[in-house]
């Protein structure tokens, strides 16, 4: 086990290493574009050459990219050209309002969507079954956008209940996070409704269940003792993999209501070519994935005790 | 006479698609738009990129004659018409950027799986850092860096999706080939080529065809997106998803604006889901 993770960290910082590899070669192509984005399109090319090199942007890219690599050890990542204030100054912030707006995503989302799966998943077929299986895969053909669109046209033009921007400028408000996290709760629990409804209906036809009934359980108990158990292995999963899809999600939404998040900011910064600010949003993003999938890995065969003592 | 059977086959799977009522209602839902692509010039009453009168409601007369039953925008062309239109860059870049994906994936799959070894150790490698990507991020950064326009969101697409295409692919490749016929091919002396494209893909279709529905539907969504984050197709271009971007700004003021092409764009998704989801229900029968 200690051995599987060891290797998974080691192929995640190796993956690390090659996307900010990367990243920097393909942002070095146009390096000229950072200096337009700073001093203007009106700039001359002069002005410009001036400004790269008194920033230091006309060093060797490699020697550059291992200075900035062990200053991001350090955690020292650099100065971001768009806000003018070091990265981790805006970054650490950002985060924890996209961390905020996650949370408040999962802790309805996760809940929410395993109650359907199950509901629908324990008679395959039923009635209730296809009303949900409906639901759940209409909410997940709308993208975020429109859906952002629908509901601000409805809460917001309509009815007049809710803000239609969340940028908290005047402090936090809850009523300013219930659109954003109504998007992406929209989007998001069909897809894992209908794993858990899948890995539930599976579950339901086996030998075991099957035994459990004829013996004569109550049917609640045949459900909780034994079917739940065996039926949210491969839920958990996937909703370790959504967090991947969070983080696309966010920024969306975080564009959509102007909300100031990690998503906004990721899509700013690549917006302005603001190469640190891009590197230090991608390791986070990259980070973040990759850490989920290991999570989800090592949680599937720690749960799963076929894995386990295979 | 084998022209006669290819030919049988593929309507034998079109009638398949009976079977699953999900199916049809999906694969109804995607001629409707196919349909409304292909007659744009006959079904849209104006222009789709010409100034009438902005701002008007939908239902409202236009004052020379006609009705903008969607209203119009601000610069006052006719919503449904851009809509309508809309539908002719819509249906010609998500299918071929799905297929440039598929393109690159199946070869890759195709050779990674059927050899093995270090080729498909490298080709899983890079696989893997792309598909550590969160997807949005990585669409973001590659039109960041090349530029907005239709052949450069195909390439951004076959980029972040070939990776996903090429696990799949994979994953039957190397169930597949150690299969009988296969090594019949081999044994004849077929080369690996012919092995991998006559004898191995024909028979991994299935999974494939489902999982191809699945894509095209969040391939509009990523043409969508990339609209509605401004980073979509150049402007005077009639496209979903940058329709409703250039609305965003007077939305609480015209949601007409972005609402209807938010209907079409989820409406055609919704029927590739459908469809795809009834084609898995479909294979999974027999």
């Amino acid at each position: 086990m200690i051995q599987l993770i060891a290797k998974r960290l080691g192929i995640m910082v190796l993956t690390m290493l090659v996307v900010s590899i990367i990243l920097f070669l393909a942002l070095e192509l146009n390096i000229e574009s950072v200096a337009i984005k700073v001093l203007g399109p009106y700039s001359s090319d002069e002005q410009r050459q001036f400004w790269l090199e008194a920033n230091g942007y006309t060093r060797p890219v490699l020697e550059r990219y291992l200075s900035w690599a062990g200053n991001f050890m350090m955690g020292d990542f650099g100065e971001s050209v768009r806000f003018r204030v070091p990265v981790s100054d805006i970054l650490w912030d950002r985060l924890s309002n996209t961390l905020i707006l996650a949370a408040a995503t999962f802790g309805i989302m996760i809940p929410l969507s395993i109650l359907l799966g199950i509901l629908s998943g324990m008679k395959e077929g039923s009635f209730l079954d296809r009303v949900i299986s409906l639901i759940c895969i209409i909410t997940t053909s709308i993208p975020e956008f429109a859906s952002a669109v629908f509901l601000s046209a409805i809460f917001v033009f309509s009815l007049k209940w809710l803000p239609g921007t969340s940028s908290m400028l005047m402090g936090f408000d809850v009523m300013q996070l219930i659109l954003p996290a109504m998007v992406l709760i929209g989007y998001g629990f069909g897809y894992v409704a209908r794993m858990t409804r899948a890995s539930m209906a599976e579950v339901m036809a086996t030998h075991y269940i099957r035994t459990a009934v004829l013996k004569g359980l109550p049917y609640h108990k045949v459900i909780f003792k034994h079917a739940l158990r065996n039926a949210l292995i491969a839920p958990f999963t996937i909703i370790m993999l959504q967090i991947n899809w969070l983080l696309s999600g966010v920024i969306v939404v975080e564009y959509a209501f102007a909300y100031k998040g990690f998503g906004a900011l990721l899509l700013e910064a690549s917006l302005n070519n603001d190469v640190y600010l891009i590197e230090a949003c991608t390791m986070v993003a990259v980070c973040a994935a990759v850490l989920t999938q290991l999570i989800a890995d090592i949680g599937y065969s720690y749960l799963n005790p076929r894995i386990r003592f295979s | 006479m084998k022209n006669a059977s290819i030919f049988l086959k593929v309507f034998s799977g079109i009638a398949l698609i009976r079977e699953s009522r999900v199916a049809m209602v999906g694969a109804i839902i995607c001629l409707f738009w196919l349909f409304v692509a292909v007659f744009a010039s006959v079904l849209a009453p104006y222009d789709p990129v010409s100034t009438i009168l902005p701002m008007q409601g939908p239902m409202t007369d236009n004052p020379a004659g006609g009705t903008f039953w969607l209203g119009t925008d601000l610069l006052g062309r006719d919503i449904l018409s851009r809509i309508i239109y809309g539908t002719q860059t819509v249906l010609l870049y998500a299918p071929l950027a799905t297929f440039c994906a598929y393109l690159v994936g199946i070869v890759m799959g195709l050779v990674g799986g059927y050899y093995g070894g270090k080729v498909d150790t490298a080709l899983s490698f890079i696989s893997n850092v792309i598909l550590s990507f969160p997807v949005l991020v990585l669409y973001i950064l590659i039109i960041a860096t090349i530029g907005a326009s239709g052949v450069n969101i195909i390439l951004a697409v076959t980029f972040a999706s070939a990776p996903g295409i090429f696990r799949i692919v994979r994953g039957l490749t190397m169930d597949l080939r150690n299969r009988e016929y296969v090594s019949a091919a081999q044994t004849r002396g077929e080369n690996a080529l012919w092995v991998m494209f006559v004898e191995i893909l024909p028979n991994a279709r299935g999974p494939l065809i489902v999982d191809a529905c699945l894509r095209m539907g969040y391939v509009i969504i990523t043409i969508g997106v990339l609209g509605f984050l401004g980073m979509g197709l150049p402007p005077p271009t009639p496209d979903w998803g940058g329709m409703i971007s250039e609305a965003r700004k007077l939305f609480l003021v015209f949601p007409h604006m972005a609402v209807f092409p938010c209907i079409a764009i989820s409406s055609l998704v919704l029927g590739l889901n459908l469809l795809s989801d009834g084609l898995r229900e479909i294979s999974l029968r027999d």
